[in-house]
């Protein structure tokens, strides 16, 4: 499959009588918004702000963040999410908007077991590339009598129409830069990688809300499914609900599959991509490892494989079943990790035991820790609200919440900053001894 | 005005203070009100903002053979030097002197909170001893070593001195600490992989960012011939605790564990802290996670002997291998002494 992403830069988001895109900047009208909001059940009203590089903004109750990005071609925006009809996505054009982002919180801190937050001055700013760009925040305010998994369903609706809204905004100017990410041609001489991507893992959910994750379907127990890489880049796949250290955005532009493509042909040949979720059962994992390593082999053919994981232990115990699986078959298998602790060594600390899997890329520890400044002005919650720790949140549907102000001085752990650990490989970091 | 210099303290023993070699190191404490043996080069590296004030020494042997007393006596003597900064060694390979450094640099971190530094060969056995309470710096095995290993000591020192900050382990050469910390790289973890990938098909050397661990093998104990006579215990690292915490366990990270009557624990406010899992199906129906109920029932058929009524609670959420090793071995010994015969691990 053949798609087109055609991308303009803007040099500023601004609030407007309208929303439009003028000289370079774009404009965007509150009421246009607030007319999606209207739309849903559970929200009282939306508070939208603008928050840009260098104010002293902390952001929490981060679920997501979004680049604004629509279809060109006849096709649907978001199928499945916010349509019920359903077609592939990966094919015909798509205008894609940098230099803003969309970032969605959800308002009621106890929803979720996993949130982010993240600064837009500071120590973690000056690494982060959300922090980098103006972003619309949007803060949808539920009302009482709110269920959690239709607030979370709306929120990301209202989010994706607000990409879908201001990258058609832009359609105006004609595109700085077009790129065409196929892989049909296959190039058998060339060392052929495939990609087997982790999505979900339902560890983490609140509730059993099953995270509708893929064509806004939930995928709980998969077995390996093969889809076409542009799918993903053009809206196949999109987290809802707690944050899980990958964004829509980082899939929009999925730094595995966008490398693979500009490669392909060149130095390496891309074969393709597998889906996979977490096993909570060694029964699953092992079928599903097996699966995976034998489609690589019969299907793509692989030379190597790139494998990455969703957060958590669980997840990285699956990834490393299948990079061992693969390397017994001669693929040569790289899986990016990270460490799930702070106090102790690399010696120790990688989750993966199986001495076959000797080539892992570690994106860092979870638990790097930050002091941030107190900042002027809070985004995504209530002024009082507390900066959660990782010891707290609803845990087992039990309040715990000791954290301190987060308008104040806080602490947080990496994984906490949103843009600042990628689990599909989108951040810089590596995790070193001290 | 000049700023005043800081104070160093150095610590050696009886062969580097040249008292004589193998055959005097019984001899006990001694000081000296200046630097002496590896002591002069510190000073001489040091000297623009720092001044040896006192030189500490001791014969190993009188060191290994009063280890606890000798730190107490050895750290009274820095003491009276009011140092800045301590620096012991360094001992290369040196057992004994190993461990005299590793005792003092620990008793000097702790009691005096000022800043330690101590080099050794990565293999001296004292290593473990002090890793974390101090910056060993890898040396060579032998003392001609001396010379590259004390400028990276001094520099250490310095900085430690002025705050500022200490670069990872192998940057600066030193034993790590047990602290893992991010660096930002100059690219992606997906480009990092993609390269790796090419390199290990093309059998270009590449390395590893992290290697699957060795670990410890573990014999597992001999079945139960016959568990109609046994006492059983039930242990979990399900995080299924009082509402109150009363053993401060983490939903991750946790360091500690707790034993709790199952009839209070569950007749009273429980909740799931363990953030690795949605506990939603456990406080559903608690014995879904710790099987009591069927227990019970094999001790009323008379096909179990007895089951303690307490369980052992840990949370095994991003819990590193130190913590749940002395964990582990804290329940052994309480499972140990409660006469506990037998146990089923129950996980998550």
């Amino acid at each position: 499959m053949k798609l087109q992403v055609d991308t303009i830069r803007v040099s500023d988001l601004q609030f407007g009588e309208k929303t439009e895109y003028r000289d370079g900047v774009l404009y965007v009208s509150k009421e246009d918004i607030l007319v999606f909001a209207s739309q849903e059940s559970c929200f009282d009203t939306l508070k939208i702000d603008i928050a840009r590089p260098g104010e002293s903004v902390r952001i929490i109750n981060v679920v997501d963040v979004v680049q604004p990005r629509c279809k060109v071609s006849d096709n649907i925006d978001w199928p499945g999410v916010l349509t019920e009809e359903c077609e592939i996505t990966g094919s015909g054009i798509t205008r894609a908007v940098e230099g803003v982002g969309i970032t969605l919180c959800q308002n009621n801190t106890y929803w979720s077991r996993k949130w982010g937050s993240y600064d837009m001055s500071g120590e973690c700013a000056a690494i982060n590339p959300y922090a980098k760009m103006p972003q619309l925040v949007i803060e949808p305010m539920l009302k009482e009598s709110s269920d959690f998994r239709e607030y979370r369903e709306g929120v990301r609706r209202i989010g994706f129409k607000t990409s879908v809204m201001l990258a058609r905004a832009t359609l105006v100017a004609e595109p700085e830069h077009q790129e065409i990410f196929d892989n049909e041609r296959q190039y058998p001489e060339l060392p052929s990688i495939a990609y087997s991507y982790q999505i979900y893992s339902k560890q983490y959910d609140t509730q059993n809300y099953r995270e509708p994750m893929l064509y806004g379907n939930a995928v709980p127990d998969t077995f390996p499914l093969i889809m076409q890489p542009t799918e993903i880049l053009d809206g196949a796949i999109s987290p809802c609900g707690g944050f899980r250290c990958v964004t829509t955005y980082e899939i929009q532009n999925h730094p595995v599959i966008v490398e693979l493509m500009r490669r392909h042909g060149k130095d390496l040949n891309f074969a393709g991509v597998i889906i996979t979720v977490t096993s909570v059962e060694a029964k699953h994992r092992i079928l599903v490892s097996k699966m995976a390593a034998n489609l690589l082999k019969e299907v793509f053919k692989a030379d190597g494989l790139i494998v990455t994981k969703g957060v958590g232990g669980a997840s990285t115990l699956c990834v490393g079943s299948i990079a061992s699986e693969a390397e017994k078959l001669g693929i040569r298998a790289v899986p990016i990790i990270q460490i799930l602790n702070g106090k102790s060594n690399l010696g120790v600390e990688c989750l993966i035991s199986e001495p076959n899997v000797d080539s892992i890329v570690c994106s860092g520890t979870y638990y790097h820790n930050f002091t941030l400044p107190p900042v002027e002005t809070l985004l995504g919650g209530p002024i009082d609200a507390l900066y959660l720790s990782g010891d707290d949140g609803v845990i087992g549907g039990h309040t715990i919440a000791t954290g301190d102000p987060a308008i104040g001085q806080v602490r947080s752990t990496y994984m906490k900053q949103v843009g600042l650990l990628s689990q599909v490989g989108y951040s810089y970091g590596k995790a070193v001894d001290y | 005005m000049e700023k005043a210099k800081w104070r160093v303290v150095c610590y050696i023993n009886q062969l580097f203070a040249q008292i004589g070699g193998e055959e005097m190191a019984h001899v006990g404490f001694g000081l000296s009100e200046k630097a002496i043996g590896p002591a002069l080069l510190f000073e001489s590296l040091l000297k623009d903002e720092c001044e040896v004030v006192g030189t500490v020494y001791c014969g190993d042997n009188y060191f290994a053979e009063n280890s606890d007393k000798a730190a107490e006596e050895g750290l009274a003597l820095v003491k009276r030097f009011k140092p800045d900064l301590f620096i012991a060694g360094p001992a290369f390979n040196a057992g004994r002197y190993g461990v005299s450094c590793a005792n003092m640099v620990s008793a000097v971190a702790k009691e005096l909170g000022i800043p330690t530094v101590t080099g050794m060969y990565p293999e001296n056995p004292a290593v473990d001893m002090c890793r974390k309470d101090t910056y060993i710096v890898k040396t060579a095995i032998l003392a001609s070593d001396l010379r590259k290993a004390a400028p990276k000591m001094a520099s250490i020192g310095l900085r430690l001195l002025k705050k500022e900050h200490i670069g990872s382990a192998e940057s600066e050469g030193y034993i790590y600490r047990d602290i893992i910390l991010n660096e930002e790289q100059p690219y992606n973890a997906a480009h990092r992989a993609i390269e790796m990938v090419l390199d290990k098909i093309h059998g270009r050397p590449f390395t590893s960012e992290l290697l699957p661990p060795v670990f410890d093998v573990v014999e597992p104990a001999p079945p139960v011939a016959d568990i109609s006579k046994i006492k059983l215990a039930l242990v979990s690292d399900g995080g299924l605790i009082p509402e109150a915490n009363p053993d401060k366990l983490k939903p991750n990270g946790s360091t500690s564990w707790g034993h709790y009557d199952w009839n209070t624990l569950i007749g009273e406010k429980h909740f799931v802290i363990h953030s690795g899992y949605d506990g939603t199906f456990v406080l559903e129906n608690p014995y879904r996670l710790l099987p009591v109920d069927v227990l019970r029932e094999l001790v009323a058929e008379k096909k179990l002997g007895s089951l303690d009524p307490e369980v052992y609670i840990a949370c095994g959420n991003c819990a590193s291998v130190s913590a749940s090793k002395r964990k582990g071995e804290e329940i052994a010994a309480r499972l140990h002494a409660n006469g506990i015969q037998a146990v089923i691990l129950t996980s998550t």
